[in-house]
């Protein structure tokens, strides 16, 4: 199947385009702001027309003659009564109730937070539910209490009662605020803190404040606004005097005599509105640059097959190049497995060749169909999760059933998949249980399940196993390898433990940097890496890289590293061997042998042991060569002690060499 | 074997003074420990008050004053349940109760399914996102009177939304909920929901976004079309997000003062009276033992959604160990 008989045009739509949906998008989202802009706009064009305007034209006429006389007569010398003082006393007002109250219920509202979270005391969880329970009550259940209260000390109706009244009601929302965010803090802070020796009001105001500025900025603009738009306080302890603008600007509208004087009612309202739609925008800024302060995420990333090939697919976000032109060609019923440490593309390449994340560049066939821009759905494959993705309020049964229904099979057939799919894992007591009730490893299980009765070519996994303790992950990672014997899918399989790799694998793809290493046979992977970081990323416990050079002592080439000289006659260099390059000799510890076995080796010198590490089947024994590290794997029953003077010997034939500069094999 | 009983005395006895010495040192270091948490007594004094002296004792003698026959000062005339029978058998009351019925019932209502329609749209990776949010959430920083005062003139139905679309030609288009008692409700619910469904809109969204994403790789490897992704397999995921949200619009309904005061000043008649105003009307009135009484209804619902929670949260926790 070459590339070139493959159909040249992608199928599927190329995304980016304006379609009639994303029109209808759009559509909605804009009828939407129509509504929520319409009275704004009409207290604002309404507060700039006279009279007769507003009686001649409809509410949403431009203003012929725009005026802003009603704005300072709103402001300045429209009557409350018999007052025609305008809305301007309401306004200082507000601002002394505002600058008085905010400060107090958020200095209190601090240190209830930091007290809650770092210094509980006996009562001090009962007293915080006591208080959130208050943010729930109806304000007027406890205005004639908090009346009768402020009258007995002589406050009701002053200045100091309504700054108490705004203290107390503001006081749950905000102390949940600041719990929550002092809950967020790492408590090791605190307690060096307290290491330090510092106190309460110590760790309080040098260590606690200093970082809560943020929150503290929300919590204001939370309180000011609450305040400046309270209405019914204010009318009811704020007393004559003190009106805040919100009980003024009634009042003007209630004043009016005769026909509505729209226009200053509506200059009014805006004037009174000014504040807090300041503050929100304010907010708004504030919360955009917080978030390009966090940055963006780093998506997964993933894996082909032959039955499914790759073409110099590549993958940007944004600047980061993700996928470097990557080439990949999977046989049909090959298994291929996507290793790699976390960050280099494995889960990407997967979810480009299911269609989850568009490709930059390239293209992707499967089965000998282009399905670059296709949906996942139409590409024939499934997938299988790392978090499982079941949907929790499904049974087993309706998850593994969903989307043959959403595909409109008949009820027969769906019924025989999920009957046949259940029978091959093993799950059907299980199908009529919901994903919770149901362990990690059944729900693996069930999400393989899924997968299956796709009856689908290409099987992808996104690091299915990760999420299992390492017994069941053992357990699964059989009975995927038998299903794959059974099926004989195509399967492309992203993990970053190389024991799954190298048992399940008919071939390794070793990716970093967003290409591949080296595609092989795990077997070929582990004896012949391409480069270092293949040789060191691959085998457990890692290989040994001792630095030297290659010499040449009687025409063969020799290895030399400090006072050890290694013959090269049994190693099979890839290219010419150059003398008096720098270079890197490779030793796994499992080929390093001791005792009678090292003097058989065509390689063998003397060493002390410096550590041994128990690792149970064997056991890691730590020598030098050539004044450099060197480990090597002895029978436990039979381990070297640390300070024993043995002899190892290894066959370089088995071993690796690689370029000092360019890290490539030799 | 004869040594032994002594040897042992001997120890007990060492072992005995140690544990005084023990017991000395922990009740020691037990009374610095809460002299330690003095500071923080101190420091929270304000919560204390106002947990205790305002939500519990101000809430008991709302309650408690409502058994009573207080007028404009509080008396401890006990007369039984006398004002809850004649609250509820005023009309106006009565007539409260169900205005607020049915106008949380359309606002709450309302909010969720436009809010729900809103999150969705700005969840398809739309351009100009922030734009949009702060055209839907700037009328929640304006007051309810603000709020109350612009749709009394766009509902007016002299000089407002009717009269201008009927300028356009389109004569016999009638929207003026407000000058009739049968709808003015109606037009109470539009305006309110104006002001807080861009809330609602961003509690959903932040479920929405908050909802693992191999959930829609999962639907989308098999073929399920989006809409019905959202509603028969994200919806339900969010029920705790839906829950929190419906919870503040419930909390706000029951509060409903500012708006209507603004807005229709209760009226015409007592069409739009609600039960707030008819607990702030009744202490202005000197009818306080009364108005307690309708205080003390108001908070039934809230106690009800309270209880009702600590019962799921029961059951949830019991779940949690039987498994």
């Amino acid at each position: 199947m070459s590339v070139a008989a493959m159909a040249v045009e992608p199928a599927g739509p190329k995304p980016g385009k304006l379609t009639a949906g994303r029109i209808g998008i759009y559509a909605f989202l804009v009828v939407s702001a129509l509504f929520f802009l319409l009275p704004l706009a009409v207290m604002i064009l309404t507060s700039m027309k006279p009279m007769d305007e507003i009686h001649n034209g409809n509410i949403f006429a431009l203003p012929q003659h725009p005026t802003f006389d009603y704005w300072v007569k709103a402001w300045s010398s429209a009557c409350t009564g018999r007052d025609c003082y305008g809305l301007s006393p309401g306004f200082f007002n507000s601002v002394k109730i505002t600058v008085l109250a905010v400060p107090a219920s958020i200095a209190l509202a601090m240190i209830n937070g930091y007290a809650l979270c770092f210094w509980r005391y006996r009562g001090s969880e009962f007293l915080f539910t006591v208080l959130v329970f208050g943010a729930f009550v109806p304000y007027q259940v406890l205005v004639y209490p908090i009346i009768y209260a402020l009258s007995r000390v002589g406050l009701f109706g002053t200045l100091p009662g309504i700054v108490i009244v705004h203290t107390i009601f503001g006081m749950p929302i905000l102390t949940l605020i600041f719990r929550n965010f002092f809950a967020s803090l790492p408590v090791e802070l605190f307690k060096a803190a307290r290491v330090d020796g510092a106190g309460f009001w110590g760790i309080f105001v040098r260590i606690m404040l200093p970082m809560s500025l943020p929150i503290t900025v929300v919590a204001v603009i939370l309180q000011v606004t609450g305040i400046w738009n309270d209405f019914l306080f204010g009318l009811v302890f704020a007393g004559h005097d003190n009106l805040p603008m919100t009980v003024q600007l009634n009042n003007i509208v209630r004043t009016s005599t005769g026909t509505v004087e729209y226009s200053t009612n509506m200059a009014a309202t805006i004037l009174t509105g000014l504040v807090p739609l300041v503050l929100f925008r304010i907010g708004q800024v504030v919360r955009a640059w917080h978030r390009r302060g966090r940055g963006q995420g780093v998506m997964p990333m993933g894996a082909t097959n032959s039955s499914v090939v790759v073409r110099e697919v590549s993958l940007n976000f944004g600047a980061v190049e993700v996928l470097k032109s990557l080439n990949l060609d999977v046989r049909k019923g090959e298994f291929i497995v996507l290793l790699g440490p976390s960050g280099c593309g494995k889960s990407t390449l997967l979810n480009c060749i299911a269609g989850l994340l568009d490709v930059s560049g390239g293209q992707i066939f499967i089965e000998g169909r282009n399905v670059t821009w296709e949906e996942p759905k139409d590409r024939g494959i499934a997938m299988v999760f790392q978090s499982y993705a079941l949907y929790p309020q499904m049974t087993v049964e309706g998850n593994l059933s969903f989307g043959l229904k959403n595909a409109r099979l008949p009820r027969d057939e769906i019924d025989r998949r999920v009957k046949r799919a259940s029978e091959t894992l093993q799950i059907e007591p299980l199908l009529k249980r919901k994903p919770a009730a149901l362990s990690g490893g059944q729900r693996q299980r069930v999400a393989i399940g899924r997968a299956l009765v796709r009856d689908v070519d290409v099987f992808l996994f996104d690091e299915p196993l990760s999420n299992l303790d390492a017994k069941l992950r053992s357990d699964l990672r059989v009975e995927i390898k038998r299903l794959h014997q059974r099926l004989k899918n195509t399967m492309i399989y992203v993990t970053h433990d190389q024991i799954e790799a190298m048992t399940l694998a008919d071939r390794i793809a070793v990716m970093r940097g967003g290409i591949i290493q080296q595609l092989d046979a795990p077997h070929a992977i582990y004896a012949r890496p391409v480069n270092r970081f293949v040789a060191g990323f691959i085998g457990a416990p890692g290989m040994n890289f001792i630095d030297g050079t290659i010499e040449e002592a009687g025409g063969k080439p020799v290895f030399r590293a400090g006072d050890a000289r290694i013959d090269l006659s049994r190693y099979s260099f890839e290219g010419r061997s150059e003398a008096g390059r720098k270079a890197v000799f490779g030793v796994r510890p499992e080929h390093v042998a001791t005792g009678e076995a090292a003097s058989a080796m065509p390689f063998s010198a003397e060493a002390s042991v410096e550590i041994v590490e128990p690792m149970g089947s064997d056991t890691l024994a730590w020598t030098s060569l050539g004044g450099q590290n060197l480990s090597m794997r002895a029978d436990s029953e039979k381990a070297p002690r640390p300070g024993d003077r043995i002899r190892i010997g290894f066959d370089p034939g088995r071993a690796s060499i690689f370029d000092a500069g360019t890290d490539m094999r030799l | 074997m004869a040594a032994k009983p002594r040897g042992s005395l001997l120890t007990s006895a060492i072992v005995q003074d140690a544990g005084i010495a023990e017991g000395r040192l922990q009740s020691r270091a037990r009374r610095r420990r809460q002299l330690g948490k003095l500071p923080s007594i101190i420091g929270t004094l304000p919560m204390i008050v106002v947990a205790v002296g305002v939500f519990v004792i101000g809430l008991s003698f709302t309650v408690v004053l409502s058994f009573t026959s207080s007028k404009l000062f509080p008396t401890f005339n006990f007369v039984g349940w006398y004002q809850y029978e004649r609250l509820w058998a005023t009309a106006r009351w009565v007539e409260s109760v169900k205005h607020i019925w049915f106008y949380g019932a359309g606002q709450i209502g309302l909010s969720l399914v436009l809010g729900f329609l809103l999150a969705v749209f700005m969840d398809q990776r739309i351009r100009g996102e922030d734009t949009f949010r702060t055209i839907f959430l700037y009328p929640f920083a304006l007051s309810a009177i603000i709020t109350g005062l612009v749709w009394q003139l766009m509902l007016d139905p002299i000089w407002g939304l009717q009269a201008a679309v009927r300028s356009w030609g389109w004569t016999d288009f009638k929207f003026a909920p407000l000058a009739s008692g049968e709808t003015a409700l109606i037009g109470m619910i539009v305006a309110s929901t104006w002001n807080g469904v861009g809330v609602t809109m961003a509690i959903l969204l932040a479920g929405l976004r908050g909802v693992d994403s191999e959930i829609w790789n999962a639907t989308r490897v098999d073929g399920i079309p989006r809409w019905r992704t959202y509603l028969w397999i994200v919806l339900p995921m969010m029920r705790g997000t839906v829950a929190t949200a419906v919870i503040l619009l419930l909390v706000g309904v029951v509060r409903t003062f500012d708006i209507v005061i603004a807005m229709t000043g209760g009226g015409p008649g007592i069409s739009t009276q609600m039960p707030a105003t008819y607990v702030i009307d009744s202490i202005n009135a000197r009818n306080v033992g009364h108005g307690m009484a309708a205080a003390t209804c108001m908070l039934l619902p809230i106690l009800a959604l309270i209880l009702l929670q600590v019962a799921f949260r029961a059951r949830a926790n019991r779940r949690a160990t039987a498994r």
